[in-house]
C-alpha cells in the first residue's frame, strides 16, 4: 500500500455528516460527524465500532440510503452524494457499487430461486446483458463464490446460513462491481463459515480488483483480512491506519480498549482492559447532555480539561490518523499496578 | 407462475377448477342449452313438481325452472364478475399506491375508504342507481365501489410490512423501478390474500344480486338470475319448500369451488417452503466439495 493520500481511491468519503429524523421542526439526530476515509481498488477496509457508532449508516450513505447532511462521497472519482431520480437509478443499475445487507435471509426474496435472485441485478438493468449471457454470468457468479450450480433452483429457505450469505455475495459480484460494502457479513455465521466468507472476500478483491469495505463490531474477524482499519466511535472517526499497526500500537485509548478486550487478537503491547477503563468519579462535564468535547471522554481514563475541545483527526507516520489530544502521551499515564492476567 | 403450478398439483384445486369451468360453460352456452323458453309463462301449470315436461318443475308463473337456471347463469356470473372486477381495480390499485405515492395520497385514500365503509349498502345502491340510471351494469358498479374498501384494506395490510423489507430495499439498490418491485417482489406476497378475498367477494356478489333484485335494482324481472329466482322462490315456500334449494345449490357449488381454489392458491404459495428438494440426499455432498474448493 502506498503511504501517500492517493487521489485514485475508489471510494472517497470527505467530511461526511448524516442526520436522521429532521421532521416536524425538531432537530435531527446526528449520526455521523465529519467522517473522512477512503478505499482503493484491491484493498479491504475494515470499519469497526460498537453498536450505534454509525458503521451501517456510513455504508448506507454511500449507496444513497441515508440522509446526507454534509460532506460528499466520491466513487471512482464521480460524486454520488447529490444523485436523485433518474441519475441515481442509472448509477445503481451500473452495479459499480454493491451493498451487502446485514441479514442475508431477509435481503433475499423468499419466493425467488437462487438463479432468479442472482440474475435480478442483471435483469433490472435490462439491455446490459442478453438472456443467455445473464444465465452464464449467474452460473459464473455461483462458481466464483464456491456454490454448486445444483443450488440454482433452490429457494433461500432451503439453504444454510453460510450458503445464503454466499448467494448474497454472488448477487453482489454478478454486476462486476468496483466497490463492495459488506455490512456485518459474518456476524450471523459460525466460525468455519466465517472463515470461508472472509477468505472469499480476500479472493474476490484480487480476482475482481474490488475495493471492499467490511463493517464489523468484531475486531478479530477483521484482523485477519483487512488491509486498513477505521475505528468509529459515536459517529466520529477516532483512528485509522494499516491493520497491523493499529492493532499492535493503537494511538487512541478507545482502540486500545478494543484491542485489549478482544481475546483473540494477537498483540505485542501488554495492555489490560482494566488499565484503560475510566476511574470514578468522572469530571462533571463529560456527563453533560448534550455531550461536549471528545465523545470518548466519559469512558476515557486520560480525559482532562483539554478534552473539552473536540479533537480533530491528526495525521501520523505510516498513513495513520488519530483524533485524540493525548495520542502521544496517554501511555505515560498508564498505571503499572494492575495485575497482568494474561501471564 | 410457480404458485399457479403448485396450486394445480393439488387434487382439490383441480376439482374446483373443473366445477368453475362447468359454470363458465353454462354461463356462455346456458341460453342455448335451455330446453324451453325461460320467459314463457304457462299459467295453467304453476308451481308444479318435476315431471317429464318440466324436469325441475315450474315456478309461480309456470316458467320452466331448469331453463331459467341455465339461462340465468350468464347474468348471475357476469354480474358478480363485473362487481368484483370493479372492486379489484378500485381497491388494489389505490391500496398499493397508498404505500408508494406519499403521505398526502395515503391520507386521502384512507379517509375515502373510511367514508365508503361507513355508507349503508342499500342506501348507496339506491343513490348510485338514481344517479346512473337503473341497470345491471350500474348496480354492479355500485356494488364494486362498495366492495373496493375490502380489497384496499387487504392489499394495503399485506403490502404494508413489505415496503421496508430488506429485499425490497435491495431491489431498489439495483435500480429497480417501482413497477419492477411491485411485480417481482410485492405481488407474489399479496396475491394469496387477494385470491382468498376475491373468492369471498364473488360469493357475496352472487348473493347480493338477490337483495338488489328484491329492491327492484340491477337485473329486472322477468330476466332470470340465480339470486332473483332464490328471492321469488322464497315467497312460495308453503307450496314448494324445496324450490329455493335449486338455485341455492348452484350458488353453493360455485362459491364452494371458488373458496377451495382460493385456499389451494394460498397454500400453493407456501408449498415451496415445505416441499422437499429433489435429490436432497446427494446434494449436501456436492456442496461440501464446493466449500472445500473455496477453502483450498
Amino acid at each position: 500500500m502506498t503511504a501517500e493520500q492517493s487521489t485514485d481511491a475508489l471510494l472517497q468519503v470527505e467530511d461526511l455528516s448524516v442526520a436522521f429524523g429532521r421532521r416536524a421542526g425538531r432537530p435531527g439526530q446526528q449520526v455521523l460527524h465529519g467522517v473522512s476515509l477512503q478505499a482503493r481498488a484491491g484493498e479491504i477496509l475494515g470499519v469497526i465500532g460498537e453498536t450505534g457508532s454509525g458503521k451501517t449508516t456510513l455504508a448506507r450513505s454511500v449507496v444513497g440510503l441515508s440522509p446526507v447532511t454534509g460532506g460528499r462521497i466520491l466513487v471512482d472519482g464521480a460524486e454520488v452524494t447529490g444523485l436523485r431520480g433518474r441519475a441515481l437509478r442509472e448509477f445503481r443499475r451500473s452495479g459499480a457499487v454493491q451493498y451487502l445487507f446485514q441479514d442475508p435471509l431477509r435481503s433475499l426474496d423468499p419466493d425467488l430461486t437462487v438463479r432468479e435472485l442472482i440474475g435480478e441485478p442483471l435483469a433490472v438493468a435490462a439491455g446490459r446483458a442478453g438472456r443467455e449471457e445473464r444465465a452464464d454470468r449467474v452460473l459464473g457468479a455461483l462458481q466464483q463464490v464456491g456454490l454448486d450450480a445444483a443450488l440454482a433452483d433452490r429457494l433461500p429457505g432451503q439453504l444454510s446460513g453460510g450458503q445464503r450469505q454466499r448467494v448474497a455475495i454472488a448477487r453482489a459480484v454478478v454486476t462486476r462491481p468496483r466497490l463492495l460494502l459488506a455490512d456485518e457479513p459474518v456476524s450471523a455465521l459460525d466460525a468455519s463459515n466465517r472463515n470461508h466468507v472472509l477468505r472469499l472476500f480476500d479472493r474476490l478483491r484480487t480476482e475482481l480488483d474490488l475495493a471492499v469495505v467490511v463493517i464489523s463490531h468484531d475486531l478479530s474477524s477483521l484482523a485477519g483480512i483487512a488491509d486498513r482499519i477505521a475505528v468509529l466511535y459515536r459517529g466520529r472517526l477516532v483512528e485509522q491506519g494499516p491493520t497491523t499497526e493499529v492493532l499492535s500500537q493503537p494511538l487512541h485509548p478507545y482502540t486500545a480498549l478494543l484491542t485489549a478486550s478482544a481475546p483473540s487478537v494477537r498483540r505485542e503491547h501488554d495492555l489490560h482492559p482494566a488499565q484503560l477503563r475510566a476511574g470514578l468519579p468522572r469530571p462533571a462535564w463529560t456527563l453533560a447532555q448534550p455531550a461536549e468535547g471528545c465523545g470518548f471522554a466519559a469512558r476515557c481514563r486520560f480525559a482532562e480539561e483539554a478534552c473539552r475541545a473536540q479533537p480533530s483527526l491528526q495525521p501520523r507516520v505510516g498513513s495513520r490518523e488519530v483524533a485524540c489530544h493525548h495520542a502521544d502521551d496517554w501511555r505515560a499515564g498508564l498505571t503499572k499496578t494492575e495485575p497482568m492476567l494474561t501471564r | 407462475m410457480r404458485t399457479l403450478r403448485n396450486t394445480l398439483r393439488v387434487p382439490v384445486a383441480r376439482g374446483a377448477l373443473a366445477v368453475l369451468l362447468l359454470v363458465a360453460l353454462l354461463a356462455v352456452f346456458g341460453g342455448q342449452l335451455a330446453p324451453q323458453d325461460p320467459l314463457a309463462q304457462d299459467t295453467a301449470h304453476v308451481l308444479q313438481g318435476p315431471s317429464g315436461a318440466h324436469l325441475l318443475g315450474t315456478d309461480y308463473l309456470g316458467r320452466d325452472v331448469l331453463s331459467r337456471l341455465l339461462s340465468g347463469t350468464g347474468l348471475s356470473v357476469a354480474g358478480a364478475l363485473e362487481a368484483v372486477g370493479a372492486a379489484l381495480v378500485l381497491g388494489i390499485v389505490p391500496g398499493l399506491a397508498s404505500l408508494w405515492l406519499g403521505r398526502v395520497f395515503e391520507w386521502t385514500a384512507l379517509r375515502a375508504v373510511d367514508a365508503l365503509m361507513a355508507l349503508p349498502f342499500t342506501l348507496f345502491a339506491i343513490a348510485a342507481v338514481g344517479v346512473l340510471g337503473n341497470g345491471l351494469h350500474q348496480a354492479m358498479l355500485a356494488l364494486g365501489v362498495l366492495l373496493a374498501p375490502l380489497f384496499f384494506r387487504v392489499t394495503r395490510a399485506a403490502a404494508l410490512g413489505l415496503r421496508q423489507v430488506p429485499y425490497v430495499e435491495a431491489a431498489e439498490l439495483m435500480g429497480a423501478s417501482r413497477s419492477w418491485v411491485l411485480r417481482r417482489h410485492i405481488w407474489s406476497k399479496v396475491l394469496p390474500t387477494v385470491a382468498v378475498t376475491t373468492a369471498q367477494a364473488l360469493a357475496t356478489s352472487l348473493l347480493t344480486v338477490t337483495s338488489l333484485t328484491f329492491l327492484g335494482l340491477g337485473v329486472q324481472p322477468p330476466a332470470p338470475t340465480w339470486g332473483g329466482m332464490l328471492a321469488s322462490d322464497l315467497g312460495f315456500l308453503a307450496q314448494q319448500p324445496w324450490a329455493p334449494v335449486l338455485p341455492g345449490v348452484l350458488i353453493m357449488l360455485t362459491v364452494g369451488a371458488l373458496h377451495l381454489l382460493a385456499d389451494a392458491l394460498r397454500d400453493g404459495g407456501a408449498a415451496d417452503a415445505v416441499r422437499p428438494v429433489r435429490a436432497a440426499a446427494t446434494a449436501p455432498v456436492r456442496e461440501e466439495k464446493a466449500d472445500a474448493a473455496v477453502a483450498a
